[in-house]
C-alpha cells in the first residue's frame, strides 16, 4: 500500500469511527454536547439554509442542462426536405399515407392526419429521410 | 386517502424521486441535521471540500437527473451520510491517483484519466499534502491531551475500544470522556463557518 492510499484508508477509518460515535448518542446528549460551544438554533438554521440553496442549485443545473440540450436540438442541421415547397411536402405525405408499406404505424397515422401543420409535415418528412424511405430532396428511394 | 395512495406508490418503487427527496430533506429533524453536519465535517477531511460543501454536493447529485438515487427503504439521513462518504472517498482517490511517481502508483493510464477529470497540478499538489498531513494536523489539535491522541490513533489504526483504553491507561468513563473531547475539539476546529 502506498503512502497516499494508506492515508486514505486511515482517514476513512477515523471518520467512520467518529460518525458511528454520533449514532450512539441520544438526541438529548447530542444537543447537550453542541450547545456547550455553539448556538443550536443558529446551526440548525444554517443547515436548513444549506438544504434550500442545494435544492436551488440542483434546479439551476437541471435548467442549464435542458437549455444546452434544447440549443443542440435547435442548432441541428435541418434536412433539405424542409425547404421543399409546401405543396410538394403535402404531396409526399399524402403519397406515403396511402402507400404506407412497411412504415411504422405511428408515421402512417400521423401522415393521414389532415390537420398537419407545416412543422408537422417537416417532422414527418425528416422521419422518412432518417428511415431511408426518401432521400434528402424528397425523392423516394 | 390521497396520502395512503402516495405511500403505496413509494413503497412499490425502489428509489425516491426528486420531489420526494427534496421534501424529505426539508423535513429533516434538528437532531438529524446536527448529526449530518458533524458527519460532513469528518467525511470532508482530505477531500478538498469543507463539510458544508460536501453536504450540499450530496444533495445536488441526488437531485440531478442522472445522479445518485435515495433508496425508498433507507432513511434519508443514512443515505446522505453514505453519499457524503462515497463522494469524499472519490475525491481522495482522485488526488491519490495524482501522487508523485515512485510511490507505487499504477493507475495512471488513459482509462483512469478518462473516468475522472484530473485536478489541476497545483490543486493536486495541495490536496496531496493535505491528504498526507491531515491526520497529523488532527492529532496536533490534541497535542496536550494524550488520551484524546490515543483515541485518534486507535480509530486511525482500527483498534478496538479495549485496545485504546489499554494504550491510554483509561477506564470506561475516561475513554468516553476522551472520545467526547475529540468530537468537540474537531467540531470547534472545523465547523465554525456558520458562526462567523
Amino acid at each position: 500500500m502506498n503512502k497516499s492510499s494508506d492515508a486514505r484508508a486511515k482517514l476513512d477509518r477515523l471518520d467512520e469511527a467518529l460518525a458511528k460515535d454520533l449514532d450512539t448518542l441520544s438526541d438529548e446528549e447530542l444537543f447537550g454536547e453542541i450547545a456547550a460551544e455553539s448556538d443550536i438554533e443558529k446551526t440548525v438554521n444554517h443547515m436548513r439554509h444549506l438544504v434550500e440553496t442545494a435544492i436551488a442549485e440542483a434546479g439551476r443545473r437541471r435548467l442549464a442542462k435542458a437549455r444546452q440540450a434544447y440549443k443542440a436540438l435547435a442548432e441541428r442541421p435541418r434536412s433539405k426536405v424542409s425547404q421543399l415547397p409546401l405543396g410538394r411536402k403535402k404531396e409526399l405525405v399524402v403519397h406515403f399515407a396511402h402507400n404506407a408499406g412497411a412504415l411504422p404505424e405511428r408515421l402512417t397515422l400521423a401522415a393521414r392526419n389532415e390537420d398537419n401543420s407545416e412543422a408537422d409535415l417537416d417532422g414527418l418528412l425528416e422521419d422518412l429521410v432518417e428511415l431511408g424511405v426518401i432521400d434528402d430532396e424528397g425523392n423516394p428511394r | 386517502m390521497a396520502e395512503k395512495r402516495q405511500e403505496t406508490s413509494v413503497a412499490q418503487r425502489a428509489f425516491l424521486d426528486g420531489k420526494e427527496f427534496a421534501a424529505a430533506i426539508k423535513a429533516l429533524k434538528p437532531s438529524e441535521l446536527l448529526r449530518l453536519r458533524e458527519k460532513a465535517i469528518y467525511r470532508a477531511w482530505g477531500s478538498g471540500m469543507e463539510g458544508d460543501d460536501l453536504f450540499q454536493e450530496a444533495i445536488v447529485r441526488t437531485l440531478e437527473e442522472e445522479g445518485r438515487k435515495c433508496p425508498c427503504d433507507v432513511p434519508v439521513p443514512v443515505y446522505l451520510d453514505n453519499a457524503m462518504r462515497s463522494i469524499a472517498d472519490g475525491e481522495r482517490a482522485k488526488y491519490a491517483r495524482e501522487a508523485p511517481a515512485g510511490v507505487g502508483q499504477c493507475d495512471e493510464g488513459p482509462l483512469a484519466a478518462a473516468s475522472d477529470p484530473a485536478p489541476l497540478p497545483s490543486e493536486a499538489a495541495l490536496a496531496r499534502i493535505e491528504l498526507a498531513e491531515v491526520i497529523d494536523s488532527i492529532q496536533q489539535i490534541f497535542k496536550k491531551d494524550l488520551q484524546a491522541q490515543a483515541v485518534i490513533m486507535g480509530d486511525v489504526e482500527g483498534w478496538s475500544a479495549d485496545e485504546v483504553k489499554d494504550l491510554g491507561g483509561m477506564d470506561d468513563n475516561q475513554y468516553l470522556a476522551a472520545r467526547k473531547r475529540v468530537r468537540r475539539g474537531l467540531a470547534r476546529k472545523f465547523g465554525q463557518r456558520e458562526q462567523s
